[in-house]
């Protein structure tokens, strides 16, 4: 590839990858889409991403081939492996001769020696101090990446994680949303059932909450649903007659 | 009844005070999942002013936080602000000429919005705003936290300042056998015309002062 056509892939690569964040924003196109640009902008056979799942056990996330899909799930058993170093370290991870990797990752070399990749390149998916992962590069034929392609890679690196964590923040606030609200309107109904009580009933606001919890209690139902029962005849929105 | 642990963020409000070339500020949660309420004001002007915005529905802080902008209104008494008469009116009472809306945004959740108010037109420099962004977004976290910590309060014991209103709001419903939606506007509306505040009506219905059925 000439380093002209390699620039203005790489540049095509950067805004595609921005459009996804801004646009319907979906993680796994992302993903996907990161490790296929990597691997051609780079002259990788495959590329593949490890991220830890919930409970803190590392995954291959996005992998461009049932090949790299193996090499990564290998790194995971023998809990070995270039991948697995640049997440631990945080540092990035070059090999280019298969007796480098023996030497380094025996047990790793052993099971994934049959999968033939020449050079491996990992780099650890990092925003200052938090290490979210890995992208990791694998190729077939001789010569690995250059400094520069390494520094470019480390670009397209920096926007899966900036994608992973803005995605993350979004989730986790959704479900902090949803509880929220579910606590906000248990507890206007509430208040307002208080309100109907004391009026109706010509007593005052703890009194009316004693009514109200007396009731939740006789009949075993939650607090909020007698308070909306009792809100809605008030109102008149009862469906049956009073 | 078991009151909130921590103390009301009033930190949050004097820290923007400090840090700005304003004079006031107050911060205010506008809506699912929170109350619509100010949750802190550096002083009574600040939550004056907001209440206003809250009470009447329109405001540069409304505009903020349904556009997920900030809203920076340089001159209250000149501009576009024919679109907020009473807060116009009531800023001009209170010696304030400008007023600056931050919304405040974690993720999914639009948290409510930062409204300082200056007594100089034309108060923040772009430096002012990027730091009151930065700072909005602070706040914005740390309600959210805190909101988060008192999940687990026993429903119908929380200290909310809005709960006043919610229970004058039910009052009105078995008064007048409406909807609670119906019954705010009108405890709105008869704020509105008689120049009280929303709260201030809400507490007269509470302690029998006022009675729509009569």
């Amino acid at each position: 590839m000439s380093r002209a056509s390699r620039e203005k892939d790489l540049v095509d690569t950067f805004v595609e990858l921005a459009d996804t964040m801004v646009g319907g924003y979906d993680i796994v196109e992302l993903l996907y889409r990161l490790v296929s640009r990597s691997a051609d902008i780079f002259g990788a056979a495959d590329a593949g991403i490890l991220l830890p799942a919930a409970d803190g056990t590392l995954e291959v996330v996005a992998s461009t081939s049932e090949r790299s899909q193996l090499i990564g799930l290998l790194q995971l058993g023998a809990d070995q492996g270039p991948c697995l170093d640049a997440y631990r370290t945080g540092e990035s991870v070059t090999v280019d001769d298969i007796e480098a990797i023996r030497r380094r990752w025996p047990r790793f070399a052993q099971d994934a020696g049959h999968l033939g990749y020449r050079w491996m390149h990992a780099m650890p998916l990092r925003l200052r101090d938090e290490i979210i992962g890995s992208l990791n590069l694998f190729g077939d034929a001789p010569g690995a990446l250059s400094a520069e392609d390494a520094t470019a890679a480390r670009g397209l690196a920096d926007i899966a994680t900036i994608g992973i964590l803005h995605e993350r923040a979004f989730r986790e606030s959704d479900v902090a949303r949803k509880q929220l609200q579910h606590a906000l309107d248990s507890r206007v109904i509430i208040e307002q059932a208080k309100g109907v009580l004391a009026h109706t009933h010509k007593i005052d606001m703890d009194q009316a909450f004693h009514v109200l919890r007396g009731q939740a209690r006789s009949s075993r139902r939650p607090l909020s649903d007698i308070a909306r029962e009792i809100v809605d005849d008030a109102s008149g929105r009862a469906e049956r007659p009073l | 009844m078991p009151t909130r642990e921590s103390p009301p963020p009033r930190t949050l409000c004097a820290g923007f005070v400090s840090a700005l070339p304003i004079g006031h500020a107050a911060i205010s949660t506008l809506g699912d999942p929170f109350d619509v309420e100010t949750v802190c004001a550096s002083d009574a002007v600040a939550a004056g002013l907001d209440e206003v915005q809250l009470d009447t529905g329109v405001g540069p802080c409304w505009r903020a936080y349904s556009s997920r902008s900030p809203v920076l209104v340089r001159d209250l008494h000149h501009e576009d602000s024919s679109d907020w008469p009473m807060l116009t009116a009531a800023a001009a009472a209170e010696g304030v000429a400008s007023t600056y809306a931050f919304p405040m945004v974690v993720g999914a959740v639009g948290v409510g919005v930062v409204d300082l108010y200056a007594e100089h037109r034309d108060a923040l420099s772009v430096r002012d705003v990027a730091r009151a962004l930065a700072m909005a977004d602070a706040a914005a976290r740390h309600i959210l936290r805190e909101a988060m910590d008192h999940l687990d309060v026993e429903p119908g014991t929380g200290s909310s300042s809005r709960r006043f209103v919610h229970q004058a709001t039910g009052m009105v419903c078995a008064q007048l056998r409406v909807t609670p939606e119906d019954a705010l506007l009108i405890i709105r509306a008869h704020a509105f015309a008689t120049g009280r505040s929303v709260r201030e009506v809400a507490e007269a219905l509470i302690a029998r002062e006022l009675d729509f059925s009569e």
